[in-house]
């Protein structure tokens, strides 16, 4: 059943490649012909990779609610996916799968045009560190776990709940300030906890100055390496559940 | 499986949702190469007993069975299901669909999809969302017979179809039952049940009132039309006897329907003088209005 999923993931991504595509043509453009009143002092500068990838990971997490819900979305197509010769699971599995590759290419694509994009004059020269291998693991795991949770959160409504997918991002960020704050017990301690399943939580670890400052952020347990696998198994576990739910949903 | 045990079996199957029972201990079988035609009113619990058939809900007692067993997924290897609403993907080509047919029906016939394709004119290129509702029902149609299925479950299968494509499509049954093929279907016209069905089952909030071979059900009920020559004279005395169902009179004809005909009611008329007495089998939109009046 991965036929479909791939013509509606491929149609989703071919939209997004083409607006980023857009993007950093524009830019490009007012970087190398600046308008005749514009003074842009630009010898070159120092970016750090790590940047890149926050950046990545972020316009990724774009994609993850652009394909987040891909189980409650189906719910009208029940009749047609149930009575197949798959197990349900396996159904599932499969959507779960290519949306992952989805989101995967999604960053690739940002993170490829970024790299094109410093790479033209006044060439700005990209600076890998020894926090690379940690920060492209959080920066995958920012969109897989708002992908995983998200799906979680809609597999088991019999209802549509498309905008989920954009829901998240002000209901996370309040959250997430709401865990930040000063409240008094017991809030604080509800908001922290509510906090560690907030997919924007872990975006807010991020921090990038001209060097890239890898902190974990104030309102979750564990260090930045700790809250990466905490989002990364919050994600497979979402799958799971998300999996689950929709093979006992009744139809 | 033993060849006499059915292929579709519901044993006292019962679905409730919250306070309300949508279906009470249905016991319903049926065999190989037989078409079931399921008649009911709105709300009677058609759809609830085929979702629950094919596991999309789960019952709260009793059980169903396709060729003795569960449903699995190896069960919609030979089964194929046309639901009432479409169930398709808008944004998918007709095309698509039949690609995506032949990708996950390991018995898809290419060659009877294009076949079927033709029957109902459906343009392969366009979107299933700029479809009718009728072309819609026509390509799941398509989807469903183009894998050959032996059983085959459809839920008001001609619903949006003009006359002459919903004649297809009860050719298509009988084609398919034919072949040995086993069908279960519902609707609202009772002329269709008529036509394609060998066997109908009628549903009322929810319980089984009626299943019944269809030829002997109609062989067995009859309607006497006896006409006079002038006014029709009081027969109240005449047809005061159990086999009555219903009297009914149109200008100088009475029409009697009866539970069975053994000439009685021809006898208890000769007196009156009717100018003639005709007997004809009842057509299944009478009985039909007879049992779900009856039981009402």
């Amino acid at each position: 059943m991965y036929y479909v999923e791939v013509l509606f993931a491929r149609s989703r991504l071919f939209w997004f490649t083409a607006v980023a595509l857009l993007v950093a043509a524009v830019f490009t453009y007012f970087v190398t012909f600046p308008p005749p009143h514009a003074h842009i002092v630009n010898n070159g500068q120092d970016v750090p990779f790590d940047g890149v990838l926050g950046f990545a990971g972020f316009f990724a997490s774009i994609m993850a609610s652009m394909l987040a819900a891909t189980l409650n979305r189906d719910q009208s197509h029940l009749p047609y996916l149930w009575t197949r010769p798959t197990s349900r699971e396996r159904i599932a599995l499969t959507y779960i799968v290519v949306d992952v590759l989805t989101i995967i290419a999604a960053f690739a694509i940002i993170a490829g045009l970024c790299l094109l994009v410093l790479a033209i004059p006044p060439q700005n020269r990209t600076v890998y560190d020894e926090h690379t291998g940690v920060m492209l693991a959080r920066s995958l795991a920012f969109p897989l776990m708002l992908y995983g949770v998200v799906e979680a959160a809609t597999s088991w409504a019999p209802m549509r709940l498309a905008a989920a997918g954009g829901l998240i991002w002000p209901i996370g960020l309040a959250i997430d300030f709401l865990a930040e704050i000063n409240l008094p017990f017991p809030l604080a301690q509800i908001f922290y906890a509510i906090n560690i399943f907030n997919p924007m939580a872990y975006i807010a670890g991020m921090q990038m100055g001209g060097h890239a400052t890898i902190t974990g952020s104030t309102a979750l347990p564990f260090d930045f390496n700790g809250q990466t696998y905490l989002a990364f198994a919050i994600f497979v576990v979402s799958c799971i559940i998300a999996t689950y739910n929709w093979k006992r949903m009744q139809a | 499986m033993n060849p006499a045990s059915p292929v579709i079996a519901f044993d006292n199957l019962t679905k409730r949702f919250r306070n309300f029972e949508a279906v009470h201990d249905l016991t319903l079988h049926i065999q190989a190469g037989s078409i079931c035609g399921l008649l009911g009113p709105n709300g009677a619990g058609k759809t609830t007993a085929m979702k629950t058939l094919l596991g999309f809900l789960r019952p709260t007692s009793g059980s169903v069975a396709v060729d003795g067993a569960p449903v699995s997924p190896q069960t919609f290897e030979s089964l194929s299901y046309v639901p009432e609403t479409d169930g398709l993907f808008g944004e998918l080509t007709v095309a698509q669909h039949v690609e995506l047919n032949r990708r996950s029906q390991p018995r898809h016939d290419q060659q009877r999809a294009e076949e079927l394709l033709g029957v109902f004119g459906l343009d392969r290129r366009k979107r299933v969302r700029k479809l009718s509702k009728g072309q819609k029902t026509a390509l799941a149609l398509v989807l469903a017979l183009a894998s050959k299925p032996r059983v085959l479950v459809l839920d008001e299968p001609s619903s949006g179809l003009d006359p002459v494509f919903q004649r297809v499509v009860l050719d298509l049954m009988i084609d398919a039952a034919s072949e040995g093929g086993t069908v279960l279907f519902s609707s609202h016209q009772v002329g269709q049940v008529e036509r394609a069905a060998d066997h109908v089952a009628i549903m009322r909030g929810g319980r089984l009132l009626l299943y019944s071979d269809v030829d002997s059900l109609k062989g067995q009920e009859k309607i006497i039309e006896a006409t006079f020559a002038s006014a029709i004279p009081d027969l109240n005395g005449a047809l005061r006897v159990e086999v009555v169902r219903r009297v009914e009179q149109a200008g100088n004809m009475v029409r009697i329907s009866v539970k069975h005909d053994d000439g009685e009611i021809a006898q208890r008329l000769a007196p009156y003088n009717p100018t003639s007495i005709r007997i004809v089998d009842r057509n299944l939109e009478d009985i039909f209005l007879d049992v779900v009046s009856e039981k009402s």
